[in-house]
């Protein structure tokens, strides 16, 4: 496989991206049309649009980087440059975790999975609804006998 | 379902765009959550009242004698299966007989990951049923005790991980012999390792090994064995040398490790079983050692070594270290020199006439 082999990835809303096909085939979604020779060029990626494709690339491209890398020191920057790409507003975050999902990249779906979780823990549910704006359409009654069922749980 | 408050124009952040994720994402989430903030979800909103109902990991953290938690989610547990289990005993008292009845359940449901954290000095000894389990790919176990002499069978496992154990030399051959898949072997804090001998083996990772429980003042070399080890990191302390037999697969070595021993024909040795990995990274005991060395001394070529990586205390010690290093690996590309200066303030100054001679 040559390393300097291109391939054109097609957003939902029409923008083209060109990689490096070693790039490309983080996504195993990806990978696996290529392989099967049913890609096509450009290849169509649905469902993401270019604002998330792009931020995609941006990942798939600094992890393939930091592979070829020859030593341990760049492990702790990889998880810093990590942190800090996850640093976004929650539209893009969870479309982010759908995007990692659908094209089936592994350590970004891990990576944006954990950043919710650790959103989520340690907090009382009061505190999760306010960081996730989810609107409680429980009646009081209703409430109280969740509640009750599961009162083993908030102890 | 999603609901907008009445100023969420322009504001990204106030949608529940989590609660429009499918299940199986939700899910994801929570794999990195412990279980007891994973059923605290139910109260959320009528979408999140039954998705903590299926989830197929459970991660328990157990800080008392009181289990009831534990035990009535297993209870209510609905898969066959189970894919990781944690389990992560914080107190000092607790009942074996209970931490054998979960291990029970995670192997009665085909456990894939399961993780087992306990404290030394609580001596739980682990269950015989662990030791015949073929669903599990990936084992990390602390502070347990092995009983010797089990036959061992953990066909499918890749990933083993073991912490502040003693990990005798039978045991350790019953593990080998009984996980023909192994992979992946981390041995932290461990104590009684004499042989790593797998034919599978390819990444090992030994960090303060046999430092514990100094039993004797001679013990024998530790032995590896891995014809097709590719990665191989030892770090920490080491009380007796490390004999490398077979490695000849090893594309990557870091030996950062500090030791008593002063023997240089063993880290002659050691370097010259390094002879096809193509990354060495060398810690700062190691260097000090190599400086000890003569030029004529070192008759070893580490040919395919393309990225090198030295650690340094004391310049002057160091630079005829690293200048046999360089002469050993004629077609280096990448050579990184890290500083880690000593703890004690010394003043020191490079005598020029010695050290650059060769370079």
């Amino acid at each position: 496989m040559a390393t300097s082999r291109k391939v054109t990835l097609l957003s939902s809303d029409g923008e083209s991206f060109e990689v490096e096909q070693s790039v490309a085939v983080e996504s195993i979604t990806i990978k696996d049309s290529i392989e099967e020779g049913s890609a096509g060029n450009p290849i169509p990626v649905p469902k993401v649009n270019s604002k998330i494709l792009a931020k995609v690339i941006e990942y798939c491209k600094k992890h393939v980087e930091s592979a070829k890398a020859e030593d341990r020191v760049d492990d702790e920057d990889l998880v810093a440059w990590d942190a800090d790409f996850v640093k976004v507003d929650q539209a893009t975050l969870f479309d982010l975790i759908r995007a990692a999902n659908f094209l089936n990249i592994k350590s970004l779906l891990d990576l944006t999975c954990q950043t919710v979780a650790d959103m989520i823990k340690g907090k009382t549910p009061e505190e999760k609804r306010k960081t996730f704006t989810i609107r409680n359409d429980f009646t009081p009654e209703e409430e109280e006998e969740v509640r009750r069922e599961n009162q083993w749980a908030f102890e | 379902m999603a609901s907008t408050s009445a100023w969420t124009i322009g504001q990204k952040d106030h949608k529940d765009y989590i609660s429009l994720l499918p299940d199986c994402l939700i899910h994801h989430i929570f794999s990195f959550l412990p279980t007891r903030d994973v059923v605290k979800t139910c109260v959320l909103s009528k979408r999140w009242q039954a998705i903590w109902t299926t989830i197929s990991n459970l991660k328990f953290s157990v800080s008392s004698y009181d289990d009831s938690f534990v035990n009535r989610v297993l209870t209510l547990y609905m898969w066959r299966k189970v894919e990781k289990f944690h389990l992560d005993i914080r107190s000092k008292y607790f009942y074996p007989f209970k931490i054998d009845l979960w291990i029970r359940f995670a192997i009665d449901h085909e456990v894939e990951e399961l993780l087992l954290n306990l404290n030394w000095w609580a001596y739980y000894t682990l269950s015989p049923l662990l030791y015949n389990c073929s669903s599990l790919t990936k084992l990390c176990l602390t502070g347990c005790h092995f009983s010797s002499s089990q036959r061992i069978s953990w066909s499918s496992l890749k990933s083993l991980s073991i912490q502040n154990m003693k990990v005798s030399d039978d045991v350790l051959q019953q593990i080998f012999m009984g996980s023909p898949a192994l992979e992946y072997l981390n041995l932290k804090r461990c104590w009684g390792v004499e042989r790593i001998c797998s034919r599978s083996l390819k990444e090992l990772v030994l960090d303060d090994v046999n430092v514990e429980f100094p039993l004797e003042t001679f013990s024998p070399p530790l032995e590896i064995w891995t014809p097709r080890l590719l990665s191989l990191r030892v770090r920490g302390y080491i009380y007796e040398i490390i004999r490398i037999l077979e490695a000849s697969s090893l594309v990557e070595a870091e030996l950062d490790f500090d030791s008593a021993e002063l023997d240089c024909s063993f880290l002659k040795e050691s370097l010259g079983k390094l002879q096809n990995a193509t990354r060495i990274q060398l810690g700062a005991w190691f260097i000090w050692v190599m400086g000890l060395l003569k030029v004529e001394d070192v008759q070893f070529s580490l040919s395919n070594c393309k990225s090198l990586t030295l650690h340094m205390t004391i310049p002057q010690f160091s630079f005829p270290a690293i200048a046999n290093m360089l002469a050993t690996s004629p077609n280096l590309e990448k050579l990184v020199i890290i500083f880690d200066p000593p703890d004690c303030v010394s003043v020191y100054s490079l005598n020029s006439n010695s050290q650059f001679g060769n370079i």
